[in-house]
């Protein structure tokens, strides 16, 4: 399984820009009023921090996923409990996304139809794509779909442009002030953060380095500039008043086009594409926390058997999540925020990289020569620790890679 | 095989959608709802369905209307439009509405315990217009058989462009200001006969008929209750401060009575500054239009420059203490700052924005309001001068 820098960049955009699109905007303007848009920015600038230290710590360890490297910085049991916040955060990410992807699918066009009808096949499709193709089957997809997914949001806000009034946006700053305006960029933030799961990724990048680097960071400045273009385009079509009462006011602005008598009811598109966005997201987090939790417990080699432990759990959770209703308002402010954002993001990658720059200065041979598991990861690890001008015969291994090595990966 | 063929298969079962699967042959399509106060208080709504048949032919011309007005009573709309749906053998879809209709007397009872809906049903979509029916009932309104469209509900919402009012969007405007500014407004119709009740003499004459007309907007309160109209001659005023009007033809005599001039107004703009002293603000207000002028029935020489200049600035001060006058009725009539005034401090004064919120209605009562109109005059038709001999127009007055 390898994926390329242009894909990570892909893929790391599409997770962030569909569920902040949707979930993340009225929250915002509740607390940014009109200056919503720069605690977007803002926002943005910490979900940069998040996957700059993901991709920083990821690449001092090159073949190594965040499983595999936290045993090497600190030690196989230390390593191993630490990760257990992100175990927390896969496998409960899923359920809540796919609670969200029903609520809106739910209000919008399937009304009557059970929940498990909606959740159920989504589950297939993500459990298809991962289990046949794994994050290389997800990073194509994503290739396919994002300049879609870019072309159609530019329309959107093409064609949304006439109702925009731009006085919505003012007075700036000053009747907000900086307390609020932080304190909205925090729900986009930590969703934003979420991007450091890169240091499961970047593992499988086909060329470790600093354009894996600059991948990640301008992924996640894309999808900030697009959030941001998208809260202002919200504030100046509804003025913020209405835009924080809504529950998905981006959605709505796309109702409201009505372009000479005959482009109106524009929303089947974003509710296409947001699908999409949501299915990528959907999938990786299914990937990492199956690959996660084998390389947890020492069977990377068996990986796909583990795909049932997240789908399984995200179909009960799903359906515990929607039956008790548990408001999103909630979870974003005290899982998401209160615990996710500075835990996962910043503070476990913070002590690994500063555990990994102790422990190994550079220049001191490869911090990465301790391999507790065997099974593909080796390959893969030999893969990357391979020189790089060599593409055919990495690609080869790959292929040869044991259990992989089917025909469509040739 | 059938590996292949199983997900072939099961897709064919899933992508039916049974669960919400709906015809387009079982739906009853409300092209507008209206809704009324019974005198015991509770709701009565009126629906405008589209009649397939009729609206397929060149509904409406033959006589029969291409529409079903049907109607029923309820605690609230979705109350009343379950009851309705047991007079419908079609599922009432209200995802293609374009206009609401609200009666007067449920317009000055207030709107608090209704509107709700209307923003929060996914049914439904937000854009659309609204209106209050002046001097009637929202039933009234929907009744009527209106020639050029097939159905009332579309023939407001043309009429409405037409007048150079924003279309389709009186409903998130309302909205809009009354979160914002609490006060609202929302554009008002006006059932209206025939100046002169014609005779019918044959069967095939076609004198005019009772119809609709926009006639300017109704002004609500905090509470969302109606409390005044402005007419057509003070609306274009506020949509102009506003920077919300289009085009607009402005007549005026000029001199004696019969001696109109009546200019075009077009790209119609408008600046509102604030200047605060100590008891207070005032406002100046700068309105700026260009205009082209298409009817003349005075003695002016319009092909003459200076002419031209003059009729200008006539205009211009006749225009300023129109919309002084308009203004002023507003303010001291309501006391609501439907021209939007406030949001002047509030977007570029917010420090004494903040300081002057609380009160703000009676500060906006005493404001002095000042009004200058800019009007360049760009062309005067297609005459040089009036085909009408100018003599004869002098010795008339």
């Amino acid at each position: 399984m390898r994926i390329s820098n242009q894909q990570l960049f892909w893929m790391i955009m599409m997770l962030n820009v569909g569920i902040n699109l949707l979930i993340a905007i009225s929250l915002v303007i509740q607390d940014g009023h009109q200056d919503a848009w720069m605690s977007s920015m803002i926002s943005g600038l910490i979900g940069v921090a998040a996957s700059y230290l993901g991709t920083r710590l990821a690449l001092r360890h090159p073949g190594q996923t965040l499983v595999e490297f936290s045993g090497v910085i600190l030690g196989k049991w230390l390593g191993k409990l630490i990760l257990l916040p992100y175990l927390f955060q896969w496998y409960i990410v899923i359920p809540l996304i796919m609670r969200d992807q029903y609520t809106f699918v739910h209000i919008n066009v399937l009304f009557m139809t059970p929940v498990w009808m909606v959740v159920g096949p989504m589950l297939l499709v993500i459990v298809y794509a991962v289990y046949h193709g794994g994050i290389e089957a997800i990073a194509r997809c994503t290739q396919v779909w994002s300049p879609i997914l870019l072309v159609i949001l530019l329309i959107t806000f093409g064609v949304t442009i006439n109702n925009l009034d731009w006085k919505a946006l003012f007075p700036v700053y000053a009747l907000t002030g900086a307390g609020p305006i932080l304190k909205g960029s925090l729900v986009p933030a930590a969703l934003l953060g979420e991007s450091v799961n890169v240091m499961m990724l970047a593992a499988f990048v086909d060329k470790p380095g600093r354009g894996t680097q600059r991948a990640a960071v301008s992924g996640v400045l894309l999808a900030a500039l697009f959030i941001t273009i998208g809260i202002l385009w919200v504030i100046m079509t509804f003025g913020w008043h209405i835009a924080s009462k809504l529950k998905y006011p981006f959605f709505d602005m796309v109702k409201l086009v009505y372009l000479m008598e005959f482009i109106q009811n524009m929303d089947v598109f974003i509710m296409a594409v947001w699908l999409v966005s949501i299915f990528i997201k959907m999938s990786v987090y299914v990937f990492v926390a199956s690959y996660g939790t084998a390389q947890w417990v020492g069977k990377t080699g068996k990986w796909r058997s583990f795909i049932w432990l997240p789908a399984v759990t995200t179909f009960i959770l799903a359906m515990l999540i929607i039956r008790m209703n548990v408001p999103n308002r909630l979870v974003l402010n005290y899982l998401w925020v209160g615990t996710i954002l500075p835990l996962n993001s910043f503070l476990i990658p913070l002590l690994l990289l500063i555990v990994s720059v102790i422990r190994f200065p550079a220049g001191s041979g490869k911090p990465g020569a301790v391999q507790p598991d065997g099974g593909e990861r080796e390959q893969t690890q030999t893969a990357g620790e391979a020189s790089n001008e060599n593409q055919d015969s990495r690609d080869a291994k790959s292929t040869n890679a044991g259990t992989q090595g089917k025909a469509y990966y040739s | 095989m059938w590996r292949k063929l199983a997900p072939v298969l099961l897709c064919m079962l899933l992508l039916t959608g049974c669960w919400d699967r709906l015809e387009l042959n079982d739906r009853a399509i409300l092209l507008g709802t209206g809704v009324d106060l019974l005198e015991d208080g509770r709701y009565m709504m009126t629906a405008n369905i589209v009649v397939p048949l009729a609206a397929g032919s060149k509904g409406g011309n033959g006589g029969t209307p291409g529409f079903l007005t049907e109607t029923a009573v309820g605690k609230d709309l979705t109350d009343a439009k379950q009851n309705m749906q047991k007079k419908l053998s079609r599922v009432a879809f209200s995802g293609h509405r374009r206009n609401i209709f609200i009666g007067e007397s449920l317009a000055r009872h207030g709107l608090s315990h209704l509107m709700d809906q209307y923003a929060r049903s996914p049914d439904v979509r937000p854009r659309s217009n609204i209106y209050v029916v002046k001097g009637g009932t929202a039933q009234q309104a929907m009744s009527l058989f209106y020639k050029l469209e097939t159905n009332p509900s579309i023939a407001v919402q043309k009429i409405q462009e037409k007048v150079g009012a924003p279309i389709s969007r009186s409903l998130l405007d309302f909205f809009i200001l009354i979160n914002k500014d609490n006060c609202g407004v929302m554009p008002s119709l006006k059932l209206v006969d025939p100046e002169v009740e014609p005779v019918k003499k044959t069967d095939n004459d076609s004198p005019p008929q009772p119809t609709l007309e926009i006639e300017g907007i109704g002004i609500f309160n905090e509470e969302l209750k109606l409390v005044g109209y402005m007419e057509m001659d003070d609306f274009w005023v506020r949509l102009w401060v506003t920077n919300r009007l289009k085009h607009r033809d402005q007549t005026e005599s000029i001199g004696g009575k019969e001696d109109t001039v009546s200019i075009r107004l077009t790209h119609l703009k408008s600046k509102v500054t604030p200047e605060f002293n100590e008891d207070g603000v005032s406002f100046n207000i700068l309105l700026k239009a260009k205009g082209e002028v298409i009817e003349n029935n005075t003695a002016l020489a319009l092909a003459d420059e200076q002419a031209v200049k003059d009729l200008e600035q006539q205009f211009e001060k006749i225009l300023q203490s129109r919309a002084e006058q308009s203004i002023k009725k507003i303010q001291t009539g309501y006391g609501l700052d439907i021209f939007g005034l406030g949001d002047s401090i509030r977007m570029f004064h917010p420090y004494k924005w903040r300081r002057l919120e609380p009160n703000w209605e009676n500060t906006f009562k005493k404001a002095e309001i000042k009004v200058r109109v800019d009007l360049n005059v760009r062309g005067t038709g297609l005459d040089l001068d009036s085909l009408v001999p100018e003599r004869s127009r002098e010795d008339s007055q």
